[in-house]
């Protein structure tokens, strides 16, 4: 809920604070959010490329939210319909968001490869969890590339799989992130 | 924000398959929702507090009753201290709750946006909260929030109390140590904490801090007192959210492994099967008053595992399931026996910096069937097939076979008594005496087959044999049979605390010999109607017994059999003979098929600490606080108590014992926890109720809960009352008795009065003058006209003859009392002549009025008495109605000289009317007439 308290704050924090150095605030241009659901009789794949997100450096504070209704791939048209009306109920709960911190106090702005743990509040289908989630950021000049990869209990967000099909979806689904931040243009 | 408490529902399971630690489950139902509990708190009592998203709910293992219903407004965190819950919820308001209901300490609107994660409560009432984000906030009672200043960035996961009204705090940057308004004490990555990011945090009762992290597991701290000790280097059971600890045991809330429980003592650690719990995170963890940490994972179910059951499978490359003899020596070591060598570990078992481990040189085919050691520390390894070893302190072991002298090398049992070393084995027994270095045989009858020896304090050595039952082994060397129970085969043999000798054998039963003969119990129960059984004396003077088939406890004291199989679910465990040991603190090792069990004294094994709890009251319908006492008046006597007995082994076999002294003659016994009692008469009564498990008939001496309640009596019924009441009565009967004492009087005078006017109406009649007259008349009469003296005789008697018949009446009607004048005028005028007169005008309505009986009479007799009668004066009286009244006239001549009369018949006229009609008789005189007015009474005749 105060997602939408701090996601325009740090839109709009660069613009009221012009006069100030420049924030390193990053923003998502490049992401692929890929979903493996690995079961005994059927293995599940998509992939999302629509994930929007910051990252502030100063703060270490990030938002991500990932529209449900991007993900492509699936075995078939009617699965990928099953996943967002019936699985994800994508109309009530259009994105899944992860927003938080990073709790390792190292410093980010130079360049290197960095694994830190980023820990916050993860939602998905309406269901809060929080979640520590270890990740590698890697620094260069182009930017900020984030990959990780994430369990995700079905069970943990109340996402309910009918009996008939619980052998072709896995309880406990892998998720590979992979993002890239760049600084965000300077608006005036 | 109070809300009536709704009793609900709970159903029970227990775990479907065993496992190590057992773990049980209790489901919380608030009707047909499934709450998901977040937090947990216990009370003094024993009872389970549960927050979730639906509110406050408190369970006593059977039934669950709601104290708040918060509905969507989730409880964050819980704490229970001081006689009281505490609880945080996500509107920002901080309550406080009794059984009663909840009130609001806090309600701020700053703890709504703050994500509240912990709450301890410390004396006084105040509250630590823990937030993620604004660090940790001091609530004193009556005052408004302060904010803690300094340690780390203010992410706070947990919070536990200190000694000394310090909080430590569990944050993403450490833990924090809290004193007053401000840090104290950090603890990082940098001063030695094995991991930054810190999730919950416990404190034990020695002080010392218990963190769990995100990636390296359990650490332990003394805050100032060095550096932190990690606890299982190679832990791989991911993120610690929360965390109980009670003696040697650590158990930890994982998110992905469910419940891990980690043994200070030893360097494994134990884990809950995964398939039991759900994968999903522990969202908290309490460590229960009994040991026994409580946990859930924001479901319906809360689960609890038993502390004091624990099997280690294996230490590091050492198979545990294959332990075949077990053994403590003098210094509380353990030594064990597996196919792998003959190991010992020192008394801090397991630890893995001070593991010791020697292997002997024994074939790997011929077992270790039991181990002994004695007071100079020598251990001695019996094998099957390879004699006895004997190892020395130092490390030196010696081997003895047959050609050292040892009767036979299959030995099956070895024990040590002071100087001398005995052997069971396939043939016979043999003893070695250390001082002379021999070996001696002590043959058996029969097949020779001794699977286990026992010697005793007094020199004597008990065998148990195969198929010869038990033998004893005098001092001189001769062997006897114990009893004359003909063949049986006998197993074990034990030494209780106590000094009592007990043997138990498939098919016997568990035998204690006694110095005149052997007693058995049990032969027809599990485990010993089927295979090998192994025993081992417990606390108490109990004896346990492990069979494939079951595990049973006796206690001698009473008699009893506990069958512990379900307790510990170990069906169809396999414990090897000789694989037993005991240490001092009571902890029983066996080496059994599913690893090394370990069973820690338990107090919840034998259900005897079950005990009610007194939960609830109202009296004359209006809920009271739980006290000892009351009093209450007789109009609100209804009785309502509500009891409970906090029990998670088997709360379905709770039963309640109550009884109210003073009403019920017996204790009552029921599985209802509640009882009524409706209008209870004034008096002083006791309510007490015990809670009762299993068989349970006999109620625990002490386990009583109870108050009183003294029923005052209503006003009239107490000694001012009472008095107050014997005068009112005393009062009104005066009263009554003073009335009809003055009515009877009045009655009384009247009849004497009636009797007087009779009196002088009859003397009057009888008037010597009127007699005299009427002689005189009638002499008269005869001679000149004796036809009308007949007519006067005649007269005279009809005249007496009335008045005799009219003297006893009240009253007559006017009609007789007229025929009566005529009878009395004609025998008066009859000597008087035509100078006296009557005129009578009466109208016929009149003559049924009543009259006093003889009052005209009178009149007219006193008329005659009064006035002189002549023929110059004739007297004439005249008698008519006026109204209501009858005016009787007559002309007045006064005679001279005095009266004859004693003037009593017009005042007894009066009374008699005055008696009879509220009117007056009224008199008037003139000087020409004399003239009384008699009222006229109105009457039915009969």
């Amino acid at each position: 809920m105060w997602l939408f308290i701090l996601l325009p704050w740090l839109f709009t924090g660069p613009l009221l604070e012009q006069d100030e150095p420049a924030r390193p605030l990053y923003r998502v241009v490049r992401s692929s959010v890929t979903f493996t659901s690995t079961a005994p009789l059927e293995t599940i794949t998509a992939t999302n490329r629509a994930a929007n997100g910051l990252l502030d450096l100063n703060e270490r504070t990030f938002a991500l939210r990932v529209p449900i209704v991007d993900f492509h791939g699936f075995n078939a048209p009617l699965q990928r319909e099953h996943f967002n009306e019936n699985y994800m109920a994508g109309r009530i709960w259009p994105n899944a968001q992860f927003k938080g911190r990073i709790i390792e106090a190292a410093d980010l702005t130079g360049p290197g490869t960095y694994p830190v743990r980023a820990k916050g509040m993860l939602t998905i289908h309406g269901v809060e969890r929080e979640r520590i989630i270890p990740c590698r950021l890697v620094v260069d000049a182009g930017g900020i590339r984030v990959t990780t990869t994430m369990d995700v209990a079905l069970a943990d967000h109340d996402i309910r799989i009918p009996r008939v099909v619980e052998q072709k979806i896995a309880s406990v689904v892998q998720v590979d992130v992979d993002l890239l931040f760049e600084p965000q243009a300077m608006t005036r | 924000m109070r809300c009536a408490a709704a009793a609900l529902l709970l159903t029970t399971a227990t775990a479907a398959t065993a496992q190590y630690p057992l773990t049980a489950a209790i489901e919380v139902r608030t009707g047909p929702h499934h709450p998901a509990i977040t937090c947990l708190a216990q009370d003094e009592h024993g009872f389970i507090w549960t927050g979730s998203d639906r509110g406050l709910h408190r369970t006593d293992g059977e039934m669950a009753e709601t104290i708040l219903r918060t509905e969507g407004d989730a409880v964050l965190a819980l704490h229970h201290a001081y006689g009281a819950a505490w609880a945080a919820l996500a509107s920002g308001v901080l309550v406080r709750c009794d059984a009663l209901g909840c009130d609001t300490v806090l309600a701020d609107t700053l703890l709504r946006t703050a994500q509240v994660r912990a709450l301890v409560v410390g004396a006084q009432g105040t509250i630590w909260l823990g937030t993620y984000g604004q660090g940790v906030w001091r609530v004193e009672p009556g005052a408004g929030p302060v904010v803690l200043t300094g340690g780390a960035d203010g992410h706070v996961n947990g919070l536990a109390m200190l000694p000394q009204g310090r909080v430590v705090a569990a944050t993403d940057q450490g833990l924090v140590v809290y004193e007053g308004d401000r840090a104290v004490m950090a603890l990082g990555e940098n001063e030695g904490a094995p991991d930054n990011l810190v999730l919950s945090v416990t404190v034990d009762e020695q002080g010392r801090v218990w963190a769990g992290t995100d990636q390296r597991g359990v650490f332990c701290w003394q805050p100032g007192g060095g550096a932190p000790m990690r606890m299982h280097p190679a832990w791989d059971a991911g993120a610690v959210l929360h965390l109980a600890v009670e003696r040697d045991l650590v158990w930890a809330g994982t998110r992905e492994r469910g419940v891990v429980v980690l043994d200070t003592t030893l360097t494994g650690m134990g884990l809950l099967n995964a398939a039991q719990v759900r994968h999903t995170a522990v969202r908290d963890m309490i460590m229960g008053s009994d040991g026994r940490p409580w946990w859930c994972d924001g479901t319906a179910t809360l689960r609890h595992a038993d502390p004091d059951v624990l099997v280690v499978p294996g230490h590091e490359d050492l198979d545990l399931r294959q332990v075949s003899a077990l053994c403590t020596d003098e210094r509380q070591q353990l030594w064990l026996a597996t196919p792998q060598g003959v190991f010992r570990y020192p008394p801090t078992f397991f630890r893995k910096e001070d593991a010791f481990r020697r292997m002997l040189q024994v074939p790997t085919h011929t077992p270790v069937t039991a181990l002994a050691a004695d007071a100079r520390g020598t251990v001695w390894v019996a094998t099957f097939g390879n004699g006895v070893h004997a190892v020395e302190a130092d490390g030196r072991s010696v081997h003895y076979g047959t050609a050292n002298g040892l009767c036979n090398e299959n030995v099956l049992a070895v024990r040590v008594a002071g100087d001398h070393v005995w052997c069971a084995t396939l043939d016979g027994l043999c003893t070695y005496e250390q001082q002379t270095r021999r070996w001696r045989a002590v043959p058996v009858p029969g097949p020779g087959f001794v699977y286990d020896v026992l010697p005793l304090d007094d020199g004597r050595v008990i065998a148990a044999t195969d198929g010869n039952g038990l033998l004893v082994v005098h001092p001189d060397g001769t062997v006897a049979p114990v009893d004359s129970l003909g063949p049986r085969t006998f197993y074990t043999l034990l030494r209780t605390q106590d000094g009592d000798v007990w043997a138990a054998g498939p098919g016997t039963g568990l035998c204690h010999l006694r110095p005149d003969g052997v007693d058995c119990t049990g032969q027809e129960r599990t485990p010993f109607n089927d295979g090998a059984v192994v025993a081992i004396a417990e606390e108490q003077g109990r004896v346990l017994v492990f069979g494939s088939t079951g595990t049973v406890a006796h206690d001698p004291a009473t008699r009893q059999w506990t069958d512990l199989t379900n307790t510990l679910q170990l069906h169809g465990m396999q414990a090897s003979l000789n694989a037993v040991a005991k240490l001092p603190d009571g902890t029983i090792w066996i080496g059994c098929d599913r690893g090394l069990l370990r069973l820690r004294p338990s107090a919840t094994r034998y259900r005897a600490t079950v005990r009610a709890v007194i939960t609830g009251l109202a009296i004359g319908g209006r809920p009271v606080p739980v006290a000892g006492g009351f009093t209450t008046t007789h109009d609100r006597s209804d009785l309502t108590v509500r009891f409970s007995a906090p029990h998670y082994n088997a709360p379905d076999e709770v039963r309640f014992a109550y009884q109210l002294m003073g009403h019920d003659a017996a204790p009552l016994i029921t599985r209802d926890r509640e009882v009524n009692y409706a209008g209870l008469p004034p008096g002083r009564y006791t309510f007490q109720v015990h809670a009762l498990t299993g068989d349970g008939t006999v109620p625990p001496p002490d386990g009583a809960a109870m108050f009183t309640l003294e029923v005052g009596a209503p006003w009239w019924e107490r000694p001012g009352g009472i008095v107050l009441m014997a005068l009112l009565v005393v009062t009104v009967v005066a009263v009554v008795v003073r009335v009809r004492e003055r009515r009877l009087r009045q009655r009384e005078r009247l009849e004497q009065e009636k009797v007087r006017f009779q009196l002088e109406a009859l003397r009057s009649q009888v008037d010597p003058h009127f007699l005299f007259n009427s002689f005189n008349t009638l002499t008269a009469l005869i001679e000149t006209a004796p036809d009308r003296a007949v007519e006067h005789v005649d007269r005279l008697s009809t005249f007496f003859r009335s008045i005799l018949q009219v003297r006893d009446k009240d009253l007559i009607p006017l009609r007789e009392e007229l025929e009566l004048l005529d009878g009395y005028f004609a025998l008066e005028q009859a000597r008087f002549g035509d100078v006296i007169a009557l005129n009578v005008h009466v109208p016929p309505t009149a003559l049924d009025r009543g009259i006093v009986p003889l009052t005209l009479q009178m009149l007219v007799e006193n008329a005659l008495k009064h006035n002189a009668v002549s023929a110059h004066t004739p007297l004439v009286v005249h008698i008519h109605v006026e109204g209501e009244e009858l005016v009787v006239s007559n002309t007045r001549a006064p005679r001279m000289g005095p009266p004859r009369s004693t003037a009593f018949g017009l005042d007894s006229i009066r009374r008699r009317y005055a008696a009879l009609d509220p009117r007056p008789v009224q008199v008037v005189q003139d000087d020409g007439a004399f003239t009384v007015r008699i009222p006229l009474i109105m009457q039915q005749w009969p």
